[in-house]
């Protein structure tokens, strides 16, 4: 039976159909088993807990501590939701043709900067709704230059759309430094700009979060239902027939790609005139990156979106809470939101994968004897 | 001579995810013969095979070389047991020539010699009766060179077990002459050779037993002297088949496209298409015969606005207003704005002629959802459109709007397409290679769809690469070779030979 030894102790094969039921016990099982390995990690790292082990609930609890233990810390929770959520809907165009923007931390940025920048030179200047139309323009304008140049880059030329809208993302985060330069030669940051607001509807929070239900409503019927949600579609699956079927397949990479853009403009519109009300060269911090996994974990699904940006506030602002909690500085907070993020995105290999084991053959060959 | 058994494969099943592939197959090769393994695309055979060259591992049962229980768990354990195959897609190295593609993964000992490489690859080629230049590099040479090629690398590894993966798709009647030829002597000099085929002449003509698969299973293996096409054919598609073409004469046939002169260059700027002149009549199938590759899909996607035309014109005639339009040039859209009603079956039919991951309905939509002012796409017609040809052509689905046509088997997949782009009343209809992969019921009633199409006044054009079948449906079959028009034959009185002979023609050269 030597010859045994040869055949592979793994077999993986592709599944061709996932039940709901089964998607779902997967995933609760994933993040049962991230809650365990996570609180193993924490058991380890953080002395606080070592040295007490009966706090281990103590921090699960954090996670729900950090959301829900206020009014004002939900409302926060949602404006972050709301603020991944825009960036997430605005990458989701390009990503649904296959085209991977990863700039739209880039895009975001710049569509901040034309906003602030109206503020800061024609602030006190105009009446004030001119001047907030004015910024949401310039914001849009901004946002879509940004992404207009890789799209025609890729359309024409045909070159590589991930590195080229991942380089524009330097180039945004050098140019607002460099403004930034121009307005306050000394180095020290840029304070409040007090024209840079947006008027405030009941709750501080209450219009972006507004903005990110419009959107995802807006986006859900644009792809499902709109012609050019379906010319995404098709030339995301396949050129061949889009040009098969007389789709022109440039015009259509250059006007997502706009569409993509001008959201991510909107959104840092929206972070400009309506929470910072300045500016900083790292204002997005990430999120622009954040929201390609957000849109990714989403299947390019807006509704989903919704979900999965709120999974991954939820634990960030629970791993923040953590922190605070046990008096841990540094990576620990991130390292536990990793461990979970990983057991929720590995989990999707066993919804789209089999794996055998070489045992039940053996089996199978010993009954047959 | 009492037949001594070169292999034994025993109770072979192999599964991929919850498809059933092969189900407990029972296979002997003798020495010494020629077994050709005959079933319907998809039928397992390839994969059956597959297991005896190494790239599958079966997931039961066993496999005998000379009797003893053997695990061939890669190509190298195969060859060790003797056992080569010859894919049906080359694996050559463009850039070497044959005998360093030939040597290419043997670990010999002592000094790399191609001196004596080339000596040893000219030396099998006369003992079979090859033709090849042992330094003539791969990119060089046609698909025959390539495929004595494989053949030779095989045998140069030792092997006395060959198969074969559909070895004459990719030849002209004259070549597969000749690769027959040396199969019998290598048969004759004690070889088991396996053929994987679904032509059936072919098995008649080459086999000493057939072994006929259907879904997954092995049905019988008999003497080729013992056994008829029909009953061949039975045991193929498990009912009796009739086989036959109804190829009624042309009525009003008249000018509905005139290519004239057509020149085009692919990306790399290599002629692609070089001054090629024909008309294609309304109420004719006019059929395009050729080796794979020489012109036939940028011949149609150039008449479909796809490909970049150089010289020369098409003419499309209207048969409503009597109009002559120049349709050189134009995009697709521009082509339909023109009010010219074409239609088009490409060869790739998920690459090109549908949307893989869309529904049926969704798929119809692509011809027409730019129809209306709206901003929205309507749904509705498409879905109605997609249950009718649902019904009319028997496509089996779940249903229309959710499953993705990616999921249907090759026919229905193809019943999709052809049915779409018929539903476009079109006056022109190109199909190309329109039942490769299609099991024998489909493919006929494809070849009805096109022959009813062509009864209601449609010029038909046909790219196909049976020749018994283009033989039997054209009204007239125009050969191409290297992009050009060789020859435009009667398909009612044309041979197969003459046809074979237009597609290897080249000028200069008369064989």
């Amino acid at each position: 039976m030597a010859s045994e030894m040869k055949e592979p102790l793994i077999h993986i094969t592709k599944r061709s159909f996932v039940s709901t039921t089964r998607a779902i016990v997967v995933r609760i099982v994933a993040v049962l088993i991230a809650l365990v390995v996570s609180g193993i990690f924490a058991f380890l790292l953080i002395e606080k807990l070592s040295a007490d082990p009966s706090r281990i609930f103590e921090f699960y609890g954090c996670f729900i501590e950090g959301v829900f233990s206020s009014s004002e810390l939900v409302w926060t929770y949602f404006k972050d939701l709301a603020v991944l959520l825009c960036i997430s809907l605005a990458v989701t165009p390009a990503f649904r043709m296959k085209f991977w923007n990863i700039g739209a931390e880039g895009q975001t940025l710049v569509g901040m900067l034309g906003a602030v920048s109206i503020s800061f030179y024609l602030g006190g200047k105009l009446h004030p709704a001119l001047l907030i139309v004015l910024m949401l323009i310039a914001a849009i304008i901004a946002g879509a230059v940004w992404a207009f140049i890789p799209a025609v880059f890729k359309a024409v030329w045909n070159t590589n759309e991930t590195l080229f809208t991942l380089m524009m993302n330097y180039v945004a985060t050098f140019l607002v430094n460099f403004v930034l330069l121009l307005w306050v030669p000394s180095g020290n940051a840029l304070g409040v700009l007090d024209a840079c607001r947006l008027p405030i509807l009941g709750h501080q929070y209450l219009l972006i979060i507004i903005v990110a239900v419009l959107l995802t409503a807006f986006l859900c019927v644009y792809f499902k239902q709109s012609k050019q949600g379906y010319e995404i579609s098709v030339v995301g699956e396949s050129e061949r027939t889009a040009r098969y079927v007389g789709i022109n397949v440039k015009k259509v990479v250059i006007r997502t790609m706009i569409i993509s853009g001008i959201l991510c403009g909107l959104t840092g519109f929206l972070i400009g005139a309506g929470l910072d009300h300045s500016i900083t060269s790292d204002a997005i911090g990430g999120q622009g990156f954040t929201a390609i996994m957000v849109s990714w974990l989403a299947k390019f699904n807006p509704l989903f979106m919704v979900i999965t940006a709120g999974l991954v506030i939820f634990l960030q602002t629970g791993a923040g809470q953590i922190s605070e909690t046990f008096d841990v500085q540094g990576a620990m907070p991130n390292i536990i939101v990793g461990i979970i993020l990983f057991f929720i995105i590995g989990c999707e290999f066993f919804l789209n994968y089999e794996v055998h084991f070489r045992k039940s053959k053996k089996h199978a060959k010993g009954e047959a004897k | 001579m009492a037949k001594q058994v070169a292999v034994e494969m025993r109770n072979i099943s192999k599964h991929f995810g919850s498809t059933v592939a092969n189900h407990n197959v029972d296979l002997d090769v003798y020495r010494g013969e020629i077994l050709a393994v005959l079933g319907e695309n998809g039928c397992g055979k390839t994969t059956l095979m597959n297991m005896l060259a190494g790239i599958y591992y079966p997931d039961e049962g066993q496999i005998f070389v000379d009797g003893k229980e053997v695990t061939i768990a890669s190509p190298k354990d195969a060859f060790d047991h003797g056992i080569g195959m010859i894919h049906q897609h080359f694996k050559l190295v463009d850039i070497f020539t044959a005998a360093e593609n030939t040597v290419l993964g043997v670990n010999e000992k002592g000094k790399f010699n191609i001196k004596s490489v080339n000596a040893r690859v000219s030396e099998i080629a006369e003992k079979y009766g090859f033709i090849i230049d042992p330094k003539k590099k791969i990119y060089d040479m046609s698909v025959s060179e390539k495929q004595t090629v494989e053949i030779i690398k095989v045998l140069y590894r030792g092997a006395d077990i060959l198969i074969l993966d559909e070895p004459t798709a990719v030849l002209t009647p004259q070549e597969t002459q000749k690769l027959f030829a040396v199969l019998r002597k290598m048969r004759n000099s004690g070889k088991s050779i396996i053929i994987i085929t679904h032509k059936l002449h072919e098995v008649l003509s080459i086999s000493d037993r057939v072994a006929v698969m259907r879904k997954g299973e092995h049905i019988a293996t008999v003497e080729t002297a013992n056994t008829s096409e029909g009953e061949l054919v039975e045991m193929m598609v498990g009912k009796k088949v009739e086989l036959n073409i109804e190829r009624s004469e042309p009525k009003n046939a008249e000018p509905r496209l005139m290519v004239d002169n057509l020149c085009s260059v692919n990306e790399e700027g290599a002629t692609v298409l070089d001054k090629v002149t024909f008309t294609a009549n309304g109420g004719e199938i006019l059929g395009i015969a050729g080796i794979a590759g020489s012109g036939q899909r940028e011949l149609l996607e150039a008449i479909a606005g796809l490909q970049p035309v150089t010289d020369g014109a098409i003419i499309y005639n209207n048969p409503k207003t009597g109009a002559e339009e120049n349709l050189r040039n134009k995009t697709p859209i521009q082509i339909r704005d023109l009010g010219v009603r074409l239609s088009f079956v490409p060869e790739d039919r998920l690459g090109m002629g549908l949307v893989g991951s869309m529904g049926i309905a969704d798929n119809m939509m692509l011809r027409s959802y730019r129809k209306g002012v709206s901003v929205l796409v309507d749904r509705k017609k498409p879905t109605d459109l997609a249950e009718h040809i649902v019904q009319e052509l028997e496509v089996v689905t779940p249903d229309v709007t959710k499953t993705p046509v990616s999921r249907l088997s090759g026919g229905n997949v193809q019943k999709v397409l052809v049915g779409r782009e018929i539903a476009a009343a079109p006056s022109v209809l190109m199909a190309a290679y329109p039942v490769r992969g299609l099991d024998i019921n489909s493919s006929y009633m494809i070849y009805n769809l096109l022959n009813k199409q062509k009864e209601n006044g449609v010029a038909v054009i046909f790219v196909g690469e049976d020749l018994d079948v283009l033989i039997e449906l054209c009204d007239r079959i125009l050969v191409i070779n290297g992009g050009k028009v060789t020859g435009i034959v009667d398909g009612r009185t044309a041979k197969k030979e003459e046809i074979g002979f237009l597609m290897t023609k080249t000028e200069g050269t008369e064989e």
